[in-house]
């Protein structure tokens, strides 16, 4: 792990109306780091990493990429708001991975893996293809590469769906409750390909209720709640001797 | 646990499984079919044997180059109203889902007005046109109404702008149908919006819109007759001539309700064939005439292909 920060987050705050889901939150994620962020729902976990990669929009605060600002470009002694192209361009560089999987059902699984980089880098759909099957077999998935989602697994099409985003080379990878809406005994296959990623050295985000995952593969843990970071620090420590209150509570209900 | 059987039991659970399966006979519904059977047969002979019909007048008037030049009209308007509904649809849509409330809203009055009031009148209203403004035209460049509006300009656009309502809705609700996640997951790997629109969004929202456009361009085909009030020349118009002169009233709406019937069965052939082309993912790609037969003629095999579809699905999942 660098000690160089990827990505920073100087109190970021965020309303959807009058409801305040982030509240001045602060995060360094350093380069290769593998931040677990844990917490009861509705805490922020999901908005902030929208937020991460300008899916949402912060509304006051600093979100910090390799030191450059997410979402605003300098024009002078001015900061214009990201058009389309810039937005896009920079979300190729961050992963991303949902709850629900969110593939695409009319294309199979290579063709899921394969669009962004035949149409966001103008990779030869040939090429794409072939970079596809390289990737769905690192998920161990390289005989379902003609299945369509619908004809996969909870845990396959997680797998698929963590091909893809590993399609676009990002450098960094936001997990959000990728293992949320699987089978129990599901679990173990996409949490395993999320391992090796962390082990190859890539940086991740994972918002998870994995404790287990979080304990063993995490360097850093959060205990986000109530729109801010309520405690964090070293997993298995932090896991054994939670000082916040709240941290207590949220652990002796999910342990 | 169940109890030991006794040799008692055993004896009579032998002798009962000797016995024949006798199943109950659907006696009612045979005597409601025999009755329609009836019915049909009655009425058919009826009509075939009825002297105020002249059927071989029909055989020289199905071919009649006067019918099938209106025939040509009607299918032309078909085409032409449809095209222009869709173009004006999807723009309508995307205007009904714009953030803008400015865009929104003029998009919501105008579906409203062009729904809530019959075709027919909006016809006729295309047609006087001239009443309201003489002339069109930019500063001095003008040219007379009724000279732009003919009677099969007027229909076109009654036609066609009352469709763009119609298929307004039908668009958004396509568009809608496409979960929200699809656009994260597309944005998230650097797609614009109008990328994933194109290669994620609008393929999906296809599979949604293109049936109910299927029927909306197989209404449009029977709707055009309407044309014939302002003397379009399309099929009903054509035949409505003839008869006016020669009396023929029943044999030449024969003529024309068999020539609908043949445009609106061909229609139904290939949207089976439009369907099944955006089906990846969700159903077999394999497209055969004989699949279109099973599914449409006989309706009852729709259920048992739904079946083996589900079976396949299962077997797939393992």
């Amino acid at each position: 792990m660098g000690e160089k920060p990827l990505l920073e987050a100087r109190n970021v705050s965020k309303s959807f109306g009058p409801l305040k889901v982030l509240k001045g939150l602060n995060l360094t994620v350093k380069e290769g780091e593998t931040v677990c962020i844990i917490g009861p729902s509705g805490g922020g976990k999901s908005t902030f990493l929208r937020c991460v990669n300008f899916l949402e929009k912060i509304d006051s605060g600093a979100l910090l990429f390799k030191g450059q600002l997410v979402g605003y470009a300098e024009h002078g002694n001015k900061l214009k708001e990201w058009d389309e192209k810039e937005a896009a361009a920079f979300r190729v560089k961050v992963g991303m991975v949902f709850q629900h999987f969110n593939l695409y059902p009319h294309m199979t699984a290579a063709e899921n893996v394969a669009i962004g980089p035949h149409i966001v880098k103008g990779e030869l759909q040939d090429k794409a293809l072939a970079r596809a099957h390289t990737l769905l077999a690192k998920v161990g998935l390289a005989e379902k590469f003609n299945s369509y989602p619908l004809q996969l697994s909870g845990g396959q099409q997680q797998r698929v769906a963590i091909a893809r985003a590993l399609a676009m080379e990002p450098e960094i990878m936001l997990f959000d409750e990728a293992t949320s809406a699987l089978d129990p005994e599901l679990v173990g296959e996409v949490l395993q390909v999320m391992h090796d990623l962390a082990v190859d050295g890539m940086t991740m985000i994972v918002v998870t209720h994995e404790i287990g995952f979080a304990r063993e593969v995490g360097d850093t843990l959060v205990f986000m709640d109530e729109g801010i970071i309520a405690e964090q620090g070293k997993p298995k420590a932090m896991l054994a001797n939670p000082v916040n209150a709240r941290t207590k509570a949220f652990l002796s209900s999910v342990l | 646990m169940a109890a030991p059987m006794n040799s008692e039991d055993k004896e009579l659970l032998k002798d009962k499984s000797q016995l024949k399966y006798v199943r109950t006979k659907p006696w009612g519904s045979w005597i409601a079919a025999a009755i329609v059977l009836l019915f049909g047969v009655c009425l058919l002979g009826m009509v075939a044997s009825n002297p105020n019909i002249k059927w071989s007048k029909m055989g020289v008037y199905i071919f009649d180059s006067a019918v099938l030049r209106g025939l040509g009209v009607t299918l032309e308007l078909t085409v032409l109203a449809m095209v222009i509904g869709m173009a004006l649809g999807v723009i309508l849509a995307l205007m009904r889902l714009s953030p803008n409330t400015v865009l929104r809203t003029t998009s919501g009055v105008y579906i409203w007005a062009f729904r809530g009031t019959p075709v027919l009148v909006q016809l006729i209203f295309w047609y006087n046109m001239a009443l309201i403004f003489p002339r069109i035209g930019i500063g001095a460049f003008s040219v007379d109404t009724n000279k732009l509006i003919t009677t099969f300009g007027a229909a076109i656009l009654a036609l066609g702008l009352n469709e763009g309502a119609y298929m307004a809705e039908i668009v958004r609700g396509g568009i809608l149908s496409v979960s929200r996640g699809q656009m994260d997951a597309a944005l998230a790997t650097g797609l614009t919006r109008r990328q994933a629109m194109r290669y994620i969004i609008i393929p999906q929202a296809l599979r949604v819109i293109l049936p109910p456009t299927g029927n909306q361009a197989i209404g449009m085909l029977k709707t055009t007759s309407i044309a014939s009030v302002i003397a379009a020349q399309d099929l009903l118009t054509v035949t409505e001539n003839i008869y006016a002169k020669t009396f023929l009233v029943v044999e030449l709406l024969i003529v024309a309700s068999l020539w609908y019937l043949v445009g609106t069965s061909v229609a139904s052939i290939g949207q089976y064939f439009i369907e099944k082309k955006f089906g990846a993912g969700s159903s077999s790609s394999g497209v055969k005439l004989s699949d279109f037969i099973r599914e449409h003629v006989f309706s009852s095999s729709r259920a048992q292909s739904a079946l083996e579809h589900l079976k396949k699905e299962s077997e797939i999942r393992g």
